[in-house]
């Protein structure tokens, strides 16, 4: 799992500039080096080209693959990995690189560009970094972090389900909550930190307990229930 | 008549080269006068495994005595004090080495030292031994300190190779490797040119440089010009100029130096060779032009029962002095069958001719009219007489060349390389193939497993388009099943990638062999070569891509592989980077030098290719001498993630 070069761009009419670029080519040898970096840069602006604005493209190209960011107003990044990179990870590797050089780098600057004149120094930390996309890509270290802490989770559940249990019997002692509200709880319950959750973890949570996933809104509207536990009102 | 008379003398061959210039050092570097009268002044010689490399292909034991060399030492072994005598030493100017001087100074083994290093020594190590020989009040008995510059090994008249003791520094998987640093690269690059520099030093001639772009070959051009060009520059101690140069200086052309990289053709170390040389480096143990036989004695009877065969080991030596093999390395293989048949039949002729007339000599004196035939015979057994020494030779040289031979045939029988050699030809030429591929490989019969890796590599470089993922996993799984390991093919899968992106793939000329036919040539039934069911294939001129690259720069011609090489003349008072050659003339004499590694295909090819032009001459050279099996091992390393 390797990337090679990770590189961003103007999509410029009619031209697209290369505004700065990153590159990994210590696993070919010294006399191919230089050719191959040459290489990704031409690709690298020729996918740009190719690629309408607001798109996102992976292309296969021998053994690598390159994925390809084009945003609405024209900055592009373009990152070339092998084949067994997870994609996922390499389009928010983009997103991220993309959202950071347009802080960094003033606007005026990206038409008229080079490597040269422009100033924005995190690619190469963004390059190595990602190297290792467990390490790196947030949701992958989630849900490593994950891996390695079901047994935590689980305590946590289980304390949770302590006081859930109490909390189950004020439910179901209340009057004032509806049969809906009540069934509603429960599925909150479970779900009390939707935002950290992907949605895998969730499904793990919603089959262990057999409960119909809860995606978005009502989540919100869950937690906003625990909240007002005691007054169970919802709407 | 001084023109053509010196340009001549600059063709001398290299071998003849650097023999003068081992002679001359061992002369107490006085030049060397063949016919001096007198005895030689006996001396010591001591060197390290480097100097032995290099005196080893060029002067025999025999040569070394007539020279006056009565003791010749390793410098790291023992060696007892031998007051009387002066020590020649030929060692690198490396580190241990010199301690060892400076400690054989101190402990006074020697009459007089007479001090040479095979490649320049630097100001700081030489005064370390300056020190010591003061330290050891030996100062008067440092006679002469000189730097041969001799740092390479000659093995042919025209062929050499860089070094062999420190090889893995230089070889092609220490210039390919994805994980070298850029020091590690800038020091194997310095070793390449230090011998470079040295063979010109020896050659006698400042060449004009041609190289491809991008390359290893490129970094080792721009090193080597530079490093001419500060030795020109520098008027007090230029080595080219001088009696060093002889008559080289006054050669009106200058020789054309070109460096190729062993990746623009990895298929020719890879090939199935069919002549005599090559197949020896190939099937057998030939090393600086030794060749270690293993012959297995028969079955000893004892007591207990048999015994398993005992193997005798037997080396020969390959040397210019012998005509067989002068004659025939470069034949293809059933000819040399043929000779050596044809010389042993006119050894047992000119035997029996003198055992005829041992026995006349003998009847000689029971027959009263023999007196007349007396002077007849005298004449005749004083020729047979004198003939003797040459007749010994020449059946010492047959029975050397039977025993190689058997050998070889051996091998191409067991592993049926003629199919091989075929094939491969046919792949390599684009030719249609009659047999599938997947055919040979999964035949249990055809070859080892290297073999097949071999046959297969070849395919997958010479193919236009790679073959298709269903294909190569038939033929990966085949090759699997016959035992191969796939880390070449790994390897090989990188580099094509990496070549179809660079430039367009080279092509191996369109030729065609002529195969006899499944002839059984059975000579005659004394024969010892039944060459039965070995096809008697010929083969045709084709040219290997370093030949036609050569070919091109050597004749100007036009052409758009070699069109982008770089041009560096170290002569020309400004260097500059065009690649447009000032010398319009075609060349007459060129250095052929493969970074990365060679093999003695290519060399027979070149010397094939110059044999048909009069007046012109070649030298080959690489940094490592392989053959097939080396170099798949090579690959394999360098196929492992």
């Amino acid at each position: 799992m390797k990337l090679y070069s990770l590189s961003v761009l103007y999509k410029g009419d009619p031209k697209v500039v290369l505004l700065k670029a990153a590159y990994d080519v210590s696993s070919f040898s010294f006399f191919q080096r230089s050719s191959v970096q040459e290489f990704m840069t031409f690709t690298s602006q020729l996918i740009v080209e190719r690629s309408a604005k607001g798109s996102r493209a992976s292309v296969k190209e021998q053994e690598y693959l390159c994925h390809v960011y084009v945003r609405n107003d024209s900055l592009a990044g373009v990152v070339v990995a092998d084949n067994e990179y997870p994609s996922r990870v390499a389009f928010s590797l983009l997103e991220k690189v993309l959202d950071d050089f347009s802080k960094q780098v003033d606007r005026i600057d990206w038409p008229v560009g080079s490597p040269a004149t422009i100033e924005y120094t995190g690619l190469d930390a963004h390059l190595s970094r990602y190297q290792n996309p467990r390490e790196a890509d947030p949701m992958t270290k989630v849900q490593a972090e994950l891996d390695e802490t079901k047994i935590i989770l689980h305590n946590t559940m289980e304390s949770l389900l302590e006081r859930g249990e109490k909390l189950d019997d004020l439910v179901s002692k209340s009057e004032v909550l509806g049969i809906q509200s009540k069934a509603f709880y429960k599925t909150s319950r479970y779900t009390a930190f939707p935002e950290r959750f992907s949605h895998s973890q969730m499904e793990y949570f919603t089959e262990q307990w057999a409960l119909p996933r809860v995606p978005g809104p009502s989540t919100r509207v869950c937690f906003q229930a625990r909240k007002q536990n005691s007054c169970c009102a919802i709407m | 008549m001084v023109g053509v008379k010196m340009a001549a003398a600059a063709a001398a061959s290299i071998r003849e080269r650097q023999t003068v210039a081992l002679k001359r050092m061992l002369n107490f570097n006085v030049p060397h006068v063949k016919n001096s009268t007198g005895e030689p002044v006996w001396k010591v010689l001591i060197y390290d495994r480097f100097g032995q490399d290099i005196i080893s292909p060029l002067l025999s034991v025999k040569e070394l005595r007539d020279m006056g060399i009565t003791l010749h030492l390793l410098l790291h072994s023992d060696r007892d004090p031998i007051p009387d005598v002066p020590a020649v030493y030929f060692v690198m100017p490396t580190e241990e080495n010199i301690d060892r001087m400076c400690q054989d100074l101190r402990n006074q083994l020697y009459e007089s030292y007479y001090l040479n290093f095979i490649s320049a020594i630097s100001r700081g190590k030489l005064e370390d031994i300056a020190n010591a020989a003061l330290a050891a009040s030996a100062v008067t008995q440092v006679a002469k300190v000189f730097d041969q510059y001799l740092n390479f090994i000659t093995l042919e008249d025209d062929m050499f190779v860089l070094c062999n003791q420190n090889k893995e520094l230089v070889s092609y998987r220490a210039i390919n490797r994805p994980d070298i640093t850029d020091t590690e690269m800038e020091t194997v690059m310095d070793t390449i040119v230090d011998s470079l520099f040295c063979f010109f030093v020896t050659l006698g001639a400042v060449p004009i440089i041609r190289c491809s772009r991008g390359t290893a070959a490129e970094m080792v051009a721009v090193k080597l010009d530079k490093k001419l060009r500060e030795n020109l520059r520098d008027a007090r101690n230029s080595l080219f100029t001088g009696d060093t140069l002889g008559a080289g200086q006054f050669s009106f052309q200058r020789p054309l130096l070109v460096l190729v990289d062993r990746n623009i053709d990895l298929a020719t170390p890879l090939h199935h060779t069919w002549t005599y040389q090559a197949l020896v480096h190939d099937v057998l143990d030939f090393h600086l032009n030794r060749v270690n036989l293993e012959e297995s004695s028969g079955v000893e009877n004892s007591p207990a029962g048999a015994r398993p065969k005992r193997k005798n080991k037997k080396s020969y030596d390959l040397t210019p002095v012998d005509k067989f093999w002068q004659k025939h390395k470069g034949s293809p293989f059933p000819e040399v069958a043929e000779s050596v048949q044809q010389e042993l039949e006119s050894y047992r002729a000119q035997e029996d001719e003198v055992k005829r007339l041992k026995s006349i000599m003998g009847l000689e004196g029971e027959d009263e009219g023999a007196i007349s035939m007396l002077s007849d015979n005298t004449a005749k057994l004083t020729s047979a007489v004198s003939s003797l020494p040459e007749l010994l030779e020449k059946k010492r040289l047959i029975d050397l060349h039977t025993n190689v031979a058997t050998a070889v045939l051996e091998h191409i029988k067991a592993r049926k390389l003629d199919v091989y050699f075929e094939y491969e030809e046919k792949i390599m030429s684009k030719t249609t193939l009659d047999k599938s591929l997947l055919d040979i490989i999964s035949d249990p019969d055809a070859g080892t497993p290297e073999d097949k890796m071999r046959l297969f590599l070849i395919y997958y470089i010479s193919a236009q388009q790679a073959p298709s993922e269903a294909d190569l996993e038939q033929y990966k799984k085949a090759l699997t099943d016959a035992g191969c390991n796939l880390n070449p093919l790994q390897y090989i899968k990188q580099w094509k990638a990496f070549a179809k992106m660079a430039s367009a793939p080279t092509s191996y000329g369109s030729t065609t062999t002529k195969p006899m036919g499944l002839l059984s040539r059975v000579m005659n039934t004394g024969s010892q070569f039944v060459m039965e069911g070995v096809k008697n294939l010929v083969l045709k001129q084709q040219n290997l891509p370093v030949t036609r690259i050569l070919d091109n720069l050597m004749e100007m011609k036009s052409n758009p592989e070699t069109d982008d090489y770089r041009y560096f003349d170290p002569k020309m008072l400004r260097g500059n980077d065009s690649s447009v050659p000032r010398n319009k003339n075609p060349f007459q004499e060129a250095i052929v030098f493969v970074v990365g590694g060679g093999n003695y295909i290519e060399y027979q090819n070149l010397v094939d290719y110059i044999k048909g032009k009069q007046g012109k001459h070649i030298l080959y050279g690489c940094s490592e001498l392989f053959n097939a099996t080396q170099f798949i091992k090579q690959l394999s390393q360098l196929g492992q993630k």
